[in-house]
């Protein structure tokens, strides 16, 4: 199954933050390392829409003062969504080559 | 701690973003995807500029998470989250009547009539019964009349008025109020304009300021003051082309020139004398032989001073009036001054019979509701398959008792717009038949008030017609129902409402129908009644002299003759005479009759009489029948014997069987010359059709004791009454081209127009009847037909198990004839209870008259019968396998 490119950043933002995953954090570290301003909302349809394919899996925090009693959602790479992004990435890699001097101007 | 978020401009996040959040987030991600902008927000630099920054962040998080679209995963569909549920309930709403367009047209034009009814009805009688008068603090007006003995009000002398203004305290100011008709001459001719003469204080009594110039002077309201006059705004626009320098110019009136004083303003309406376009000072003092207290002829109105009630005032009043009674008491006799407000005497005559129709608009406008409801409550009836499968899937009984609710306000709103609509149409038309009787009859329109009305009955005649099938929605029996898988409603409650709402229609179409009925007859009765005298093929007219030339009596009596004889020339006429006051017109000359015989210790008592003051040939062409002696004849002039003739009423009145020939009376006063009894006639009709009989007496206008300055002139004539109306004109002109001619018109229409009021109420009841005698029947034949349809199956069975067709039929009939017989009884209740409120409007007739309930609920019975007839008989023609087979 295909990735998106959000979901494709989402992916990878995932398997940077590790256990520490959710949506405010997904979307910071997609703006800071790759410079994207994504909605926070586009954050979560890709999320849910990853949860659905089984790429990601999420559990359910305690509820914080900070965020006014509600609960975080953390989120997981599964290893089937390791497959696929890998493969996004190998693809991507694959017809990328011979063109690094196009590319990185 | 985090500090709780507060308001718009505190600390947290903004609440209508977060408002915005919680209506448009779905809820499997609501908590987090919100929790996350807290937290975002929460972390944000406390500085101002950053805390500014976090909020136009959490804004543009909010609006963008809001707006995805809608097949984005598990999105929220947007007539669902920011529409709100009622927006959602509101379309159904309409896309359901917009597939149904039949019944939404059938309802609305139902609601249409009541409503269409009810306002223009309102219209009508806004001015009158409650519409502002154009009066400062009209409240504060009152009008002072006398009531004599047999209970009668009338007018007052003018020393009663100023006796009263001395002696009372209440008043800020009193006046008091003459007809007058003077003739306007100028270049373009003579016109005989309605006026009226009134005290200096007029404009204070009525809180009017002129428009231009002024008001009258207390030394112009004097005798032979010098002659100034007030212009009303229409006859100065319409004379004068509205030009502001009429303020000190001269105008002619009956040959005099009067001076223009002032010109009042476009909203100054002259309630108490309709149509009077020009004022003058009454300029009387209490040493007039005019002013005297038995000169009943004014009118006297009164401002109460700021804060004195009108009981305050009517005692006071009482109380000065107690002590004149006993000073005056040849003058007052029993008599007392009655204190009214302006508003009430305006409506004295009119509010019985505005009242009435105005019920009768409301009748119209029940059963046009009964009729909605019951198409609403079969509505809801059909669509029980949806509410059941809807009730199951959980929506509330509220939630589906909303759609209807919807349904019917936005039909009742539709049939307000159609009825308003409806009025607008028909108010042209019911000004014109109105009765010129109906005060402030010229400020009747269709405005904003008429169209809150016809909102505030849309949004009345919408929450019933929509509650009641809602309120027989029962959301436990839905879901019952639905397990027993089966998609037709029992219809106990709906039947139940359904036959009586059809019942209340039958009823209230009874009394409809009755007064109707009771109505016409009266009219009838009414234009039946002999008047005493012919009416076919005689044109009538006003005439009247003015000029100093007339001054003398001799030039008026002369004049007179001349009229008379110029216009018995004319070819074509076959009678034509003079009186001084005609039956059935507005004449009341009321004289005081002093007989010889029976000399009473106070003149006050005697009996009157209307006095005519006739040429010869008045009875051959009036076609009075001379019961005993003779008529008044061309030998009785001014020097040989004063003579009188009697009518056969004042004949048995005062002299029973005995011959009254040859009888003394004197005519007014008692200084009087004797007069003899010379005939009898028969009588007739003077103050009305329908007014008890009055006493009348003849006498030759030429022993009259002073020369009439205005007659009337009676034509008899087979020509057409329009072509014989020029030739008398030219005739007049040749004798003195100021002769103006008024109320020109012939003896019929005059009849006819006494009983204006009566036939508008009338029409308007016939109208009204005849609309509910078809809702009526709509009613009846959509109930039974749906109730068919419904019972198709149980039919069905019935011919299955052996029923026959005529069997069916009966059985349907006897349904429709149940609730038409009810209908019936209880309308014949309501007509017997409700019956008294048309008395005003009935002549000769009982309002509860048997004759008529029995003809009209045959009537009502009859349609219903056939209104009944074809669902019955659709019934009998059920195929026992269809209708087996059917669900």
């Amino acid at each position: 199954m295909p990735l998106g490119d959000v979901e494709q950043l989402v992916m990878l933002a995932l398997m940077r933050l590790g256990d520490d995953g959710f949506g405010a954090a997904v979307q910071r570290e997609i703006a800071e390392r790759a410079g994207r301003d994504v909605t926070l909302g586009a954050v979560y349809t890709a999320l849910a829409r990853l949860e659905e394919k089984g790429f990601v899996a999420s559990r359910v925090g305690d509820p914080l003062p900070q965020r006014g009693g509600r609960r975080r959602r953390h989120y997981q790479v599964r290893p089937n969504g390791r497959v696929a992004i890998a493969a996004a990435y190998q693809a991507m890699r694959a017809l990328s080559r011979g063109l690094q001097g196009q590319l990185d101007g | 701690m985090t500090p709780a978020p507060t308001g718009l401009g505190g600390p947290g996040p903004p609440r209508l973003a977060l408002w915005l959040l919680e209506r448009r987030i779905p809820a499997h991600e609501r908590e987090y995807l919100v929790g996350d902008l807290m937290e975002a927000f929460h972390d944000s630099d406390p500085s101002p500029a950053g805390q500014r920054m976090a909020r136009r962040r959490f804004w543009r998080e909010a609006i963008a998470a809001s707006l995805r679209r809608e097949h984005d995963h598990h999105a929220i569909p947007f007539s669902r989250g920011l529409m709100t549920d009622l927006g959602f309930d509101l379309t159904l709403a309409t896309r359901r009547l917009r597939r149904s367009p039949g019944f939404t047209l059938a309802t609305s034009l139902t609601l249409a009539l009541g409503v269409g009814a009810a306002c223009a009805i309102a219209t009508v009688a806004r001015p009158a019964l409650w519409g502002a008068l154009p009066f400062r603090e009209a409240h504060r007006v009152v009008t002072l009349r006398e009531r004599f003995s047999g209970g009668a009000l009338g007018r007052v002398g003018f020393t009663t008025i100023s006796d009263v203004a001395r002696r009372t305290t209440s008043f800020q100011a009193i006046a008091a109020a003459s007809y007058w008709s003077p003739t306007l001459t100028s270049d373009a001719g003579a016109e005989r304009l309605t006026g009226v003469s009134v005290s200096a204080t007029w404009l204070d009594v009525m809180g009017v300021r002129p428009a231009l110039g002024r008001g009258f002077l207390p030394e112009e309201d004097r005798p032979n003051a010098p002659k100034v006059v007030m212009l009303d705004h229409r006859l100065w626009q319409r004379r004068f082309g509205g030009d502001s320098t009429i303020v000190g110019r001269t105008i002619r009136l009956g040959e005099v020139e009067h001076q223009v004083v002032g010109v009042l303003p476009s909203t100054y309406e002259p309630v108490l004398s309709p149509g009077a376009e020009v004022l003058r000072p009454l300029g009387y003092a209490d040493t007039l032989g005019s002013a005297c207290r038995d000169c009943r002829h004014l009118q006297a109105v009164a401002r109460l001073k700021d804060g004195v009630s009108r009981t305050t005032a009517a005692r006071d009043v009482q109380g000065a009036f107690s002590r004149m009674r006993v000073e005056y008491a040849s003058a007052y006799g029993t008599n007392d001054l009655v204190v009214t407000p302006l508003r009430e005497e305006l409506v004295e005559d009119v509010r019985g019979p505005l009242l009435a129709l105005l019920g009768g608009a409301a009748l119209l406008l029940l059963i046009a509701l009964a009729n909605a409801t019951n198409l609403f409550v079969a509505r809801g009836i059909q669509r029980g398959g949806e509410s059941t499968i809807r009730a199951a899937l959980g929506a509330s009984r509220w939630r589906l008792s909303r759609g209807m609710l919807l349904e019917a306000l936005l039909v009742s709103g539709l049939g307000a717009l159609f009825g308003l609509a409806l009025a607008h149409a028909a108010i042209g038309t019911l000004v014109a038949l109105a009765p010129p009787s109906l005060p402030r009859l010229d400020q009747v329109r269709i405005d904003g008030a008429t169209s809150i009305l016809a909102a505030a009955l849309a949004l009345a005649l919408g929450a019933v017609s929509g509650m009641v099938p809602a309120a027989l929605l029962q959301v436990d029996g839905l879901r019952g129902r639905l397990a027993t898988a089966s998609r037709t409603v029992a219809r106990g409650g709906h039947d139940a409402v359904r036959r009586g709402l059809v019942v209340l229609e039958m009823s209230l179409a009874l009394l409809l129908l009755g007064g109707a009925g009771i109505l016409i007859q009266s009219v009838q009765r009414l234009l039946a009644v002999n008047t005493g005298f012919a009416t076919n093929d005689r044109l009538t007219m006003s005439l009247s002299l003015a000029g100093p030339r007339y001054e003398r009596d001799e030039a008026a009596f002369q004049a007179w003759r001349d009229v008379h004889e110029a216009v018995r020339a004319i070819p074509g006429v076959i009678d034509a005479s003079l009186t001084s006051q005609l039956p059935m017109s507005s004449d009341f000359d009321g004289w005081g009759l002093h007989w010889e015989h029976a000399t009473r210790a106070n003149p006050a008592e005697d009996s009157d009489a209307f006095r005519f003051a006739v040429t010869a040939d008045y009875a051959r062409t009036m076609d009075l029948r001379v019961l005993q002696g003779r008529f008044v004849e061309s030998t009785d002039r001014e020097g040989s014997e004063k003579v009188v003739v009697i009518n056969a009423h004042t004949a048995q009145r005062e002299f029973g069987s005995r011959s009254p020939l040859g009888e003394r009376v004197k005519l007014g006063g008692t200084d009087g010359p004797w007069r003899t009894v010379v005939g009898v006639v028969n009588d007739v009709r003077h103050r009305g059709l329908d007014a008890a009989m009055s006493g009348q007496v003849y006498l030759p206008l030429d022993q009259n004791s002073y020369a009439d300055g205005a007659v009337r002139l009676i034509v008899h004539t087979h020509l057409d009454p329009a072509a014989m109306s020029t030739d008398v004109r030219n005739a007049l002109r040749r004798v003195d081209r100021n002769i103006p001619m008024a109320d020109v018109g012939t003896l019929q229409e005059l009849i006819e127009g006494s009983t204006t009021q009566r036939r508008f109420a009338q029409r308007l009841f016939q109208v009204f009847a005849l609309s509910a005698l078809l809702l009526a029947a709509v009613g009846i034949f959509g109930v039974l037909s749906s109730m068919v349809g419904e019972r198709i199956r149980e039919i069905g069975v019935r011919s299955a198990l052996g029923a026959t067709r005529r069997q069916i039929l009966g059985r349907f009939l006897w349904q429709g004839g149940q609730l038409a017989a009810i209908g019936i009884v209880a309308g014949i209740v309501g007509v017997l209870t409700l019956g008294r409120a048309l008395t005003p409007l009935v002549y000769g007739i009982s309002p509860r008259d048997p004759v008529t309930l029995v003809v009209v609920s045959l009537g009502l019975g009859a349609v219903a019968l056939v209104a009944t007839l074809l669902p019955a008989w659709r019934a009998s023609r059920v195929d026992a396998a269809i209708a087996l087979r059917a669900d």
